[in-house]
């Protein structure tokens, strides 16, 4: 309706200019003239000396007949002409948009002023716009409409954008958005968007990296460039792992490359900024916000500037293609009235373009708008100047590459999602690559889908679990639903909360756009919203266990799809995804350093091997490579490191007692709780039924996990140690394929109100890995900070990957079930540990 | 130390290089003869332990000329630095460190090969080759690397059961028709120019069958 409603709106605007431009220039031709006919002189498209050949025609032409059209003619000409600029001119709103949406990221703090202060100059400014005593081509009255057009227009363009809408006039969009081969449409301000998240996380490595420099550098170098052409930096690349440096190397390029960070980074005292934790997001806001700004300016200058166009000026172009572009425009007529000039018009009007009549005027108008949008990129073949999105990405080249390898990763199809966490795995697993931009990207859509996945199944099923549904009839929908969760519920958008918020004035809480959003997808794809409109998905609780659930809770599941992977929480579980790809990149980083720091000059070969050789049986996952995972060189560096927020320069963690932290609390204790009770019967009859199938031969070993410190004889103030044999998941692995009794005991222990585990290593003791549940995230530390070495902080590493990369355990759980699945096939019963697992590790 | 090592191989060398021919091609007479020459077994160590730490000290060198040239810098400034940092030659006191770096390049050349993979960039590739194709060749060539005219260009890499010098790879370029994309090609053709006819740069056939 909205979208009709705008439709509507810029066809009523486009007649009124339309008319005002609109000539009235037809002349009846003297009789000698109407059997000849005229060479069309506008064929010289694309040559090189176009003008030229074209003026050549032109003087040939007229040569061959005189004719005086009068004034009306040149009047009607800068009319066009000025219609022409006006054409260019309205597509600077559409960039105008992407600075909006851009300044729209979670990443950026309110930005309230700017939204007024560019309200202020296209609405207030503009209106009443008079150009003082200027004799103008266009009437005061018109002046006035038009003027007064900008602001609306510009608000209905970026309202449209925002919510993922074709603006108005923008004929090309579809084909801009769409992925080939699929239905799939990404906007290009949601590609900028991942480009954002993608640079903070860079920035971040980046901080990180200067700060793992040896200190006698960055005291005594303050910039980038100082710091690289420093003998002590070559002495450290030389004395540094040679691929681990080269990693440096790479993810330093590419850094630079960024052209958000690439200004950044070149800053002569870029070693003192990074001290202040906010200093690139600061940095990145404030080039969004200047940029915001900058455009608004220019939009009300340009505005003026065309409109109040003096009436003595000529108005004629100095390129061919724009001259063309006004002609043809005149010869085509305006809506097929009888305004429409003949060749010969065309050919006399050419000839005060090849005399050079023009003045600065309309260069100077169309260098403007070029500041704000240029032109050069988008323009058609045909001289047309349809808007083409993602002025940003474009500015760069990449925007048709970006969206053609990213196309594959979003869902759906389902293969898609799992095409993204294969190239996710893919890209832990060769050190080669980690740091690559395409890396980087895929990875920051891969922590921003998951979240935001995980939030719709969790609000899902607790919207099933409310209809007391069978279990396996919830778990069938659950299924379906997850795979029918495509980009545009992933991508959908609430309200504006930054500047554009201010810009468009909005009063009313409207949630209905980004409802409507998502369901006029699902209806264009001939799906029924199950359970997830308004009604269905969060509708009133009145089950027995969740409707004890606190009003907070209650909230939570009455927001919308859009409302959720909107909100506070599913941002902070997409940085604390980001913070596991920060945590690779950094992982890999620090370990240049520890190779530095180890290895003297010709040591540095027989350092490498330590790392890669730990004292133990290591678990292979995808990212146990090269010795990467060796962490940082002190025990300092390693407590706590990276799994809480406020550690690494994202969000810092919530305080336990505010309204957004209990919420997202007590939205986990309810679907804890809802589930609890269930998973509890299921397991004790698992349990039951895996005591009477007996235990499978692979239980004949010794256990891969023990016990202690927890049971009806463990003091009730001792922490619950977990001694593995090998790594955790490989343990957990074995344990599940037979040591049913320690799996009952290790399912109590999970499913109790336990906070803090330890996890010992059977081999090395000493090695022992506190784990601790904060929140929605775990604080994985070394028991002995004072024993931390290069084989300790490998297994810390290891235990941390199996709790806190999500893709990576989901390949875990996957397997786990594998077996499961094997075993039932074997006629084997066993505990419904992953469920267990997987709700308390999620 | 390290100046230590270096000369006692260059002492111990002496004798030896004499065998090697004038491009540093150290292998070149093995495969024309298909007779290994004759070398001591103390040469064999320290040159062996001295190659060894050559190859690491290239791909070094490679890395920190790419992030040289990703920062705008002059790619020969990471060359020349390292390499005199590796023999432990400081500039300042030391007039004839120009000359050391030649000496150094011309003995070892043959083993300065950039082996760590780079997206864009064919690997191993010999540093000569990598320099064409980051497409810094005014600034280190012209520049720098070619103000020795005594400077050796003639290491042979094998790809495969192929020889190719720098002027090979250049010809290669130059014979392909998309090369233009990729590389200037006026100043590859001033290259091979000036290798060719100044610096005596050869094809690896010529060197082979001379």
């Amino acid at each position: 309706m909205k979208s009709i409603v705008i439709a509507i709106f810029f066809l009523l605007t486009y007649e009124v200019i339309a008319c005002e431009f609109r000539n009235s220039s037809e002349v009846e031709l003297p009789d000698e003239l109407k059997g000849f006919i005229p060479n069309d002189c506008f064929v010289f498209e694309g040559k090189k000396d176009a003008k030229e050949k074209h003026c050549d025609c032109i003087a040939q032409e007229n040569a061959k007949y005189a004719l005086d059209f009068g004034t009306s003619l040149y009047d009607s000409f800068r009319k066009r002409a000025l219609a022409r600029l006006w054409e260019h001119h309205e597509k600077s709103l559409y960039a105008l948009s992407e600075n909006f949406i851009q300044l729209e990221s979670d990443l950026f703090k309110d930005n309230k002023e700017i939204g007024n202060t560019c309200r202020k100059l296209l609405k207030d400014d503009l209106e009443n716009l008079s150009c003082g005593n200027k004799e103008t081509i266009l009437s005061k009255e018109k002046i006035k409409l038009i003027a007064e057009s900008v602001y609306d227009k510009a608000k209905a363009i970026s309202e449209a954008r925002f919510h993922g809408k074709d603006g108005p006039a923008i004929s090309n969009r579809q084909e801009s958005l769409s992925c080939s081969n699929s239905d799939i449409k990404i906007s290009e301000v949601d590609l900028m968007n991942f480009e954002l998240k993608a640079n903070h996380s860079v920035s971040l490595n980046l901080k990180n990296f200067l700060n793992e420099l040896p200190k006698e550098i960055t005291k005594k170098y303050k910039s980038i460039d100082e710091i690289i052409s420093s003998d002590e930096f070559l002495e450290l690349m030389m004395t540094a792992d040679p691929s681990l440096m080269n990693k440096v190397n790479y993810f330093m390029s590419e850094a630079s490359k960024s052209p958000q960070l690439g200004p950044l980074i070149k800053s002569p005292n870029l070693v003192d900024l990074v001290n202040d934790d906010n200093y690139f997001l600061n940095q990145l806001e404030k080039i969004n916000r200047e940029k915001l700004i900058g455009n608004c300016e220019t939009v009300k200058k340009n505005t003026i500037s065309i409109l109040c166009s003096d009436n003595t000026s000529n108005i004629f172009p100095e390129s061919y293609e724009e001259n063309r572009a006004i002609i043809q425009a005149m010869e085509r007529g305006s809506k097929g009235n009888s305004s429409q000039i003949n060749t010969y018009q065309a050919n006399n009007l050419s000839a005060n373009f090849c005399s050079d009549q023009y003045n600065t005027d309309y260069k100077n108008s169309h260098l403007s708008i070029e500041s704000t949008y240029p032109l050069h990129l988008t323009q058609g073949q045909n001289g047309s100047s349809e808007y083409t999105p993602g002025m940003e990405l474009r500015k760069r080249g990449h925007v048709d590459a970006l969206k053609n390898s990213m196309c594959p990763y979003f869902p759906p199809p389902e293969e898609n999602r799992e095409r993204l966490a294969a190239k996710v795995a893919e890209c832990d697993a060769n050190p080669d690559t980690v740091m690559s931009y395409e890396c980087i990207m895929v990875k920051t859509i891969s922590a921003d889908f998951t979240a935001k996945e995980e939030a719709l199944i969790k609000a899902k099923t607790l919207s099933l679990q409310a209809q007391d549904l069978p279990d396996e009839e919830i778990e069938k929908k659950v299924k379906e639903y997850k795979k029918s969760i495509g980009t545009d519920e992933l991508l959908a958008k609430s309200e504006p909360k930054g500047p554009l918020k201010d810009f468009l004035k909005i009063d009313k809480p409207d949630t209905q756009v980004a409802e409507t959003k998502t369901n006029e997808k699902r209806s264009e794809r001939g799906e029924a919203y199950d359970g997830s409109s308004s009604e269905g998905f969060g509708g009133e609780l009145s089950n027995g266990e969740l409707a004890s659930s606190n009003q907070n809770s209650q909230g939570m599941l009455n927001r919308t799809p859009a409302e959720i992977v909107n909100s506070p929480e599913v941002n902070r579980n997409v940085q604390k995804n980001m913070n596991d790809l920060y945590d690779e990149v950094r992982r890999r980083i620090q370990t240049a350093k520890t190779a530095h720091q180890n290895s003297p000059l010709g040591q540095k070969s027989k350092s490498v091997p330590s790392y890669l050789a730990p004292a133990f049986d290591m678990p292979k996952t995808a990212s146990d490579d090269t010795g990467g995972a060796a962490i940082a060189a002190t025990p300092s560096g390693i407590e706590g490191q990276n799994l809480m927020p406020g550690g690494n320069g994202f969000l810092p963690p919530l305080d336990p007692t505010s309204t957004e932290a209990s919420a997202a609390e007590s939205y986990n204790k309810a679907l804890l709780d809802a589930n609890e009770a269930k998973q509890a019967r299921k397991a004790a009859e698992a349990a039951q039924a895996a005591r009477a199938a007996g235990r499978s031969p692979a239980s004949s070993g010794p256990s891969p996990i023990a016990i202690s410190g927890f049971g009806p004889n463990a003091l009730h103030t001792e922490i619950p140690s977990l001694t593995i044999s090998g790594g955790l998941d490989e343990a957990l692995d074995k344990m599940l394929q037979g040591d049913f009794d320690n799996a009952e005991l290790l399912l109590d222990l999970l499913k109790a109100d336990k906070k803090t585990i330890l996890i010992v290593p059977e081999k090395n003791p000493k090695y022992a890995v506190r784990v601790e549940k904060r929140g929605d995230t775990y604080l994985v530390t070394p028991e002995n900070p004072e024993m931390v070495d290069a084989d300790y902080r490998v297994f810390v590493d290891s235990i941390k990957k199996s709790l806190n990369i999500k893709d990576r355990f989901k390949t875990f759980v996957a397997k786990l079930q594998g077996l499961l699945r094997g075993q039932n096939e074997n006629g084997q019963r066993v505990p419904a540990g992953v469920d267990v697992l997987n709700n308390l590790f999620d | 130390m390290k100046i230590i090592f270096v000369f006692t191989l260059l002492s111990l060398s002496l004798g030896v290089f004499a065998k090697t021919n004038e491009d540093g091609c150290l292998e070149c007479d093995k495969k024309l003869s298909g007779a290994k020459p004759v070398e001591t077994s103390e040469y064999d160590a320290v040159n062996q332990a001295m190659i060894e730490e050559v190859k690491v000290l290239a791909n070094q060198i490679c890395d920190t000329m790419m992030l040289y040239k990703n920062f705008g810098k002059p790619t020969y400034v990471a060359f020349e630095k390292m390499v005199l940092k590796f023999l432990q030659i400081d500039p300042e006191e030391n007039s004839n460190y120009r000359q050391e770096v030649s000496s150094f390049w011309n003995q070892y050349n043959k083993h300065m090969i950039c082996t760590t993979p780079h997206n864009g960039y064919e690997t191993p590739q010999h540093l000569l080759k990598r320099v064409v194709d980051m497409n810094v060749t005014s600034s280190f060539y012209f520049e720098y690397f070619l103000q020795d005219e005594s400077i050796a260009v003639n290491a042979i890499e094998w790809r495969g059961d192929q020889p190719e010098t720098v002027v090979d790879y250049l010809d290669t370029i130059l014979a392909d028709p998309s090369s233009k994309e990729l590389y200037d090609l006026e100043t590859v053709k001033h290259l091979r120019t000036l290798l060719v006819n100044v610096i005596g740069g050869k094809r690896a056939k010529e060197i082979l069958n001379s």
